[in-house]
């Protein structure tokens, strides 16, 4: 005698959510710039992934549901909250980490692109997904992938022109 | 415009600053994040289920029988039994699933909603209508398992149930929520198949049942 799935989808569960954490947690951070409400959201999805967990766990990626769903996640908390905003743009606001790194130009950068050109780099770059699977799990085309990932890195390449001189420089 | 050395020069960039971030483990643990999926689930399906007894209610003029016409029962058969206990709680002891139609019709005199089968084993479809059960029910088998899930529990394989023992608030019992409770002969269980099971599921949550099914 043993008992029913629902224990074992409990187990599996657990095991997703200790392995994948930190992982989801950091990329989520570099793209909201708050680890306090980064927390929040990776937590939030979580719950979701847990609800909807036979859909999650058949996915070729469940971290990048993960990623995909708290950077969404993000935005409909912005558009929640944008009014408590003093100035422009919420990501410069965003930036109250103890993690210095959150504060590097590259990063500055990133957070100015649009949510799918982020979700695109968060996925291609920091989770190093290729693109079918990137786009499988953004519900994009491949085509459509390579277009946003090429005008991020164009933006990003524009933006920081330090890096640009100093890979021209080599 | 060639982007490869710039994309690994993004890739790269990023990486530092993601390497670089302090490693941290969650700050809420696995069982909390499921507990409260839990709690909003049923939250939702009890909104849901409301608003639907109520549009059946105002469609046919009926009054849904609640949990206010409970009475004290008392029965005791030799498979099972089921009491009211002078705190308004109802212990409902389990040996075998045998009358079925009167088990479920002492459990709804007891204020306890339940769907009650024998001869084929019933799961409401998909997992995720499981509601929760903490604090009204209190679920003892005979045999306990680590980490018991809190709103099903099932027997595997030929065997018996052993004993199932369960202390019910019915008061407490969210509307438009029931048990469901079902059991097969366990001489012709195959190994992996269903013996026996219970769930606690909305009242709308479509039903499969059949003679034999897969854990």
């Amino acid at each position: 005698m043993r008992v029913y799935g629902v224990e074992q989808d409990r187990h599996e569960f657990a095991e997703f959510y200790a392995a994948a954490w930190d992982d989801c947690l950091r990329i989520v951070m570099i793209s909201v710039g708050d680890r306090a409400l980064s927390e929040d959201l990776v937590a939030e999805v979580f719950t979701k992934a847990w609800a909807s967990w036979p859909k999650v766990r058949g996915l070729a990626e469940p971290r990048a549901w993960i990623i995909r769903s708290a950077l969404n996640a993000h935005v409909s908390w912005w558009r929640r909250h944008r009014r408590e905003v003093a100035l422009g743009s919420h990501d410069a606001t965003a930036t109250t980490s103890q993690d210095p790194g959150l504060d590097s130009s590259l990063v500055a950068a990133l957070r100015r692109l649009p949510v799918r050109q982020r979700q695109v780099i968060a996925l291609r770059l920091l989770l190093d997904l290729d693109t079918a699977t990137t786009a499988e799990m953004l519900g994009m085309s491949g085509s459509t992938v390579r277009s946003h990932l090429h005008r991020a890195v164009a933006a990003l390449r524009r933006d920081i022109p330090a890096r640009n001189d100093q890979e021209i420089a080599q | 415009m060639n982007d490869d050395p710039t994309l690994a020069d993004v890739r790269d960039g990023l990486a530092e600053v993601r390497d670089s971030l302090a490693k941290a483990h969650p700050s809420i643990p696995a069982s909390e994040i499921i507990a409260r999926a839990s709690r909003r689930r049923t939250r939702r399906g009890l909104a849901g289920a409301g608003a639907a007894c109520a549009a059946i209610g105002l469609t046919l003029g009926l009054v849904l029988p609640s949990g206010s016409q409970a009475r004290p029962v008392h029965v005791h058969l030799a498979a099972w039994s089921v009491d009211t206990n002078p705190n308004g709680t109802v212990t409902f002891n389990l040996l075998q699933v045998s009358q079925p139609a009167r088990l479920q019709h002492v459990l709804a005199e007891a204020g306890v909603p339940a769907r009650v089968r024998w001869g084929k084993i019933c799961l409401a479809r998909g997992r995720h209508v499981l509601l929760s059960t903490e604090g009204f029910v209190k679920f003892s088998p005979s045999k306990t398992w680590k980490d018991q899930p809190e709103s099903t529990f099932a027997v595997i394989g030929p065997g018996k149930i052993g004993y199932w023992s369960w202390t019910i608030n019915p008061a407490k019992i969210p509307s438009g929520a029931r048990f469901m409770l079902s059991a097969v002969p366990p001489d012709s269980v195959p190994r992996n198949d269903i013996q026996a099971v219970w769930e606690f599921v909305p009242e709308s949550a479509p039903v499969a049942c059949a003679r034999f099914m897969k854990s």
